[in-house]
């Protein structure tokens, strides 16, 4: 499944995902669950939410540091 | 996806640590439900407050400008005001300016921007060239806080506020916790508590922490829900070269390994204010340089500006 994903601040990617929770994608990638906030096409979803084909996934960073 | 815990529609967030998920709109409420009670808790404000919120931009301090706002509609003997110290960092705070200016101005609350460049000198930038220069052993954090702090409750004494605001949160409390204790600075830990400036000075604002028992993260939510996240991430340039930095990844790993972590250490943190409060109390002094409140003879941000060589006085 294709999905267009950022994090926040950063260069839009498209990657191929399996269908899993997001939680699980976040863990793949080496974002921690306690750091980034999940956004589907621009709107909050819980870690299990399981993104779908043309989903648009920002994660938002936690920490602005200042 | 989860569901709401309270009415079952699609849940936004999910908190490990009580087992429980919350819509936008249980979400919202649960998050107003639990500021009001560390208000009420520690005895935030009084019947009539002229509250200033120390706003950098960043979504802490946006979404505390944004809470008491709707908060102090409903109490009419509550002003509010912002107050935004520009240290005067290239990249980062002339982001975060706009959209602080963005949101005060949405809301209609007065404001007061404040530079270092203007009341020390020199912006932070060039604050830590010369610290460099002169092998002092600051991080840049330390002027940062050191000089913002001064400047904040300057400002907001001419401001006229009575009580000040800053933003912080659950996760900074027992960051600087744990920082404490690393450094084997016990007598820092009863500055730690929800409330500061509790002995009198006349020149001292009392210091509140609004969001002192809610996780950073949730903060983050509210402030995305409210759309009052700040429109570009930006990161500050210098917050990497804080050991703050690693601390913070060792408690997101425990919370993310057993949650509720967090709250755990708040608990240790209040119990040992509580135990340490009389044993390091501080009588304040007022700086014989510049006059501002000091817990010595000379107030951290003059000495930190004499070892810079920017204040040449004789004592």
């Amino acid at each position: 499944m294709r999905v267009r994903w950022r994090i926040l601040g950063g260069e839009w990617k498209e990657d191929e995902w399996k269908e899993e929770p997001l939680e699980m994608v976040m863990r793949r990638l080496n974002l921690s669950p306690e750091e980034y906030i999940p956004s589907v096409n621009g709107k909050v979803v819980p870690h299990d939410y399981v993104p779908k084909e043309g989903d648009e996934v920002t994660f938002v960073p936690v920490v602005s540091g200042g | 996806m989860a569901k709401c815990s309270i009415c079952g529609k699609e849940a936004v967030y999910c908190a490990k640590y009580e087992g429980r998920c919350y819509c936008r709109e249980h979400f919202l409420r649960w998050f107003d439900s639990r500021v009001r009670r560390t208000i009420r808790r520690f005895n935030f404000f009084g019947k009539r407050e002229h509250i200033v919120v120390a706003v950098s931009g960043g979504k802490d301090s946006l979404s505390a400008l944004h809470y008491l706002y709707h908060l102090s509609r409903r109490v009419p003997g509550w002003k509010l005001s912002a107050l935004l110290i520009d240290e005067g960092i290239e990249g980062y705070r002339d982001e975060t300016i706009k959209d602080f200016l963005r949101v005060v101005n949405e809301l209609g609350v007065d404001y007061r921007i404040v530079s270092f460049k203007e009341e020390i000198g020199y912006t932070l930038d060039e604050l830590v060239r010369l610290g460099y220069e002169r092998n002092l052993p600051y991080k840049p954090c330390t002027y940062c806080g050191v000089f913002r702090r001064y400047l904040l409750n300057k400002h907001a004494r001419e401001m006229g506020g009575t009580v000040l605001v800053t933003a912080h949160n659950l996760d900074d409390v027992v960051q600087t916790f744990l920082l404490d204790l690393y450094r084997g600075d016990t007598k820092k830990i009863p500055r730690l508590g929800p409330v500061t400036g509790v002995s009198s000075h006349p020149k001292f604002i009392r210091r509140v922490k609004l969001f002192y028992e809610i996780p950073e993260k949730e903060v983050v939510v509210y402030a995305l829900l409210n759309g009052i996240y700040p429109s570009t991430f930006v990161e500050c340039p210098y917050a990497r070269f804080s050991p703050r930095w690693e601390i913070r990844k060792f408690i997101n790993r425990m919370e993310d390994l057993y949650p509720g972590s967090k709250y755990m250490l708040l608990k240790s943190l209040l119990d040992l204010v509580e135990k340490l409060k009389d044993k390091y109390k501080e009588t304040p002094k007022t700086c014989k340089i510049c006059g501002e409140p000091s817990s010595g003879e000379i107030c951290r941000a003059c000495q930190l500006k004499m070892e810079l060589g920017i204040l040449d006085v004789k004592l």
